[in-house]
């Protein structure tokens, strides 16, 4: 390809190819089922690839509740550093009054 | 001001080469200030300035960019360039409020800086961490020598960066907002795509100022994304902000949904 990929057509592509593997495996999820023994006797399987989508989105958006909450969680809070600047300013208001600065 | 000493003891890579250094220390920085109503604390900033730089044995040039102020702010930028200098203290007055990237581009034009520096001049920002910055953009990259820093942006969300003054919503919606960004598009690991405490490389600047379109918010967050996508390189220096010591800086509804507007204009065209 001569030019990259745009954003968008990154993501399109990616549902692109979920929606392929995922129609895939919905046509073959008889011989899903019986590639494996657990499988056979798992009552899982079927809703999970009938609705693969949903999780698949469901999970996303997990991931993106518990990163935020996890961000705001661990958050910096610098109280300090607005103490600091109050000092500052004093300090600076003296040196400014002094090089001749009418406030 | 003093001129470049031949000290080098206060920044630098550690390189053993005494001419880069040298080089390094005459380098002039620039620091653009838009301001609208900024009477106050223009003075301040412009001290703290003074004193960082006169410290580190940097040289520096203030470009205030003035948006006709009803607040006066003209005046006492005329007052500070009595004080400080016409070679350190350069005022561009604009005729109206009109906006930041013109502002930006204003103070750009006006600098002679090898290095520029955007940053708020209402206080939130501190220059305290520019010598941070350069250094890391004068880190010698051992395994990849022709990979310099381009842009080091001042990030608030890495530990030892913070903000002094905000509520949990104000955290939940910056976060939010954060990693929005930083799923939808390609930013090269930055972690604060809306800040807008940066130093830049004067070339990458110049090249990359003028493709920005966005406004509010996603403007900071637009000039990261298309560096990123122009191959150049971003370094992070944490910081500790401090929001607006005569209020919270404005987050409305408006802002949101111009943030949003930005994000998904973003998001389809790079």
């Amino acid at each position: 390809m001569a030019s990259p990929l745009l954003r968008y057509q990154l993501f399109l592509s990616i549902g692109i190819v979920f929606l392929a593997i995922w129609k895939a495996s919905l046509s073959s999820l008889d011989s899903i089922k019986s590639s494996h023994h657990i499988f056979e006797s798992s009552t899982i399987i079927e809703p999970l690839v009938t609705y693969l989508p949903v999780w698949a989105i469901l999970s996303l958006g997990v991931y993106a509740l518990f990163s935020v909450l996890y961000r705001v969680a661990t958050f910096g809070d610098c109280p300090k550093a607005a103490d600091e600047l109050g000092k500052q300013i004093i300090e600076a208001k003296g040196k400014l009054k002094a090089a001749g600065f009418a406030f | 001001s003093s001129s470049s000493s031949s000290s080098s003891s206060s920044i630098g890579s550690g390189s053993d080469n005494s001419t880069i250094t040298t080089n390094i220390n005459k380098m002039l920085y620039s620091i653009i200030l838009p301001t609208y109503n900024e009477r106050d604390n223009l003075p301040l900033i412009t001290q703290f300035i003074h004193d960082t730089f006169t410290q580190s044995a940097l040289t520096y040039e203030i470009i205030v960019v003035d948006d006709s102020s009803p607040d006066n702010t003209l005046e006492v930028a005329k007052s500070l360039q009595k004080i400080f200098t016409e070679k350190r203290f350069v005022i561009v007055s604009r005729p109206g409020k009109l906006g930041l990237g013109s502002a930006y581009s204003a103070g750009l034009k006006a600098s002679s800086g090898d290095r520029v520096i955007l940053m708020d001049a209402d206080l939130s920002h501190h220059p305290k961490f520019i010598p941070q910055m350069i250094s890391v953009m004068d880190k010698d990259d051992k395994n990849n020598k022709s990979k310099k820093v381009d842009i080091v942006s001042g990030t608030r969300y890495r530990p030892a960066g913070g903000v002094a003054g905000w509520d949990t919503f104000r955290k939940l919606t910056s976060c939010g907002a954060n990693f929005l960004a930083t799923f939808l598009l390609s930013t090269g690991g930055a972690s604060d795509l809306t800040g807008s405490f940066r130093l830049y490389e004067r070339a990458a600047l110049e090249e990359i100022l003028p493709r920005v379109q966005s406004k509010g918010y996603a403007f900071q967050m637009e000039i990261l994304v298309r560096a990123h996508k122009a191959g150049l390189k971003i370094g992070e220096v944490p910081i500790t902000f401090v929001d607006r010591i005569y209020g919270e800086s404005k987050l409305g509804a408006n802002e949101i949904v111009m943030y949003l507007k930005g994000l998904l204009t973003l998001f389809l065209t790079t």
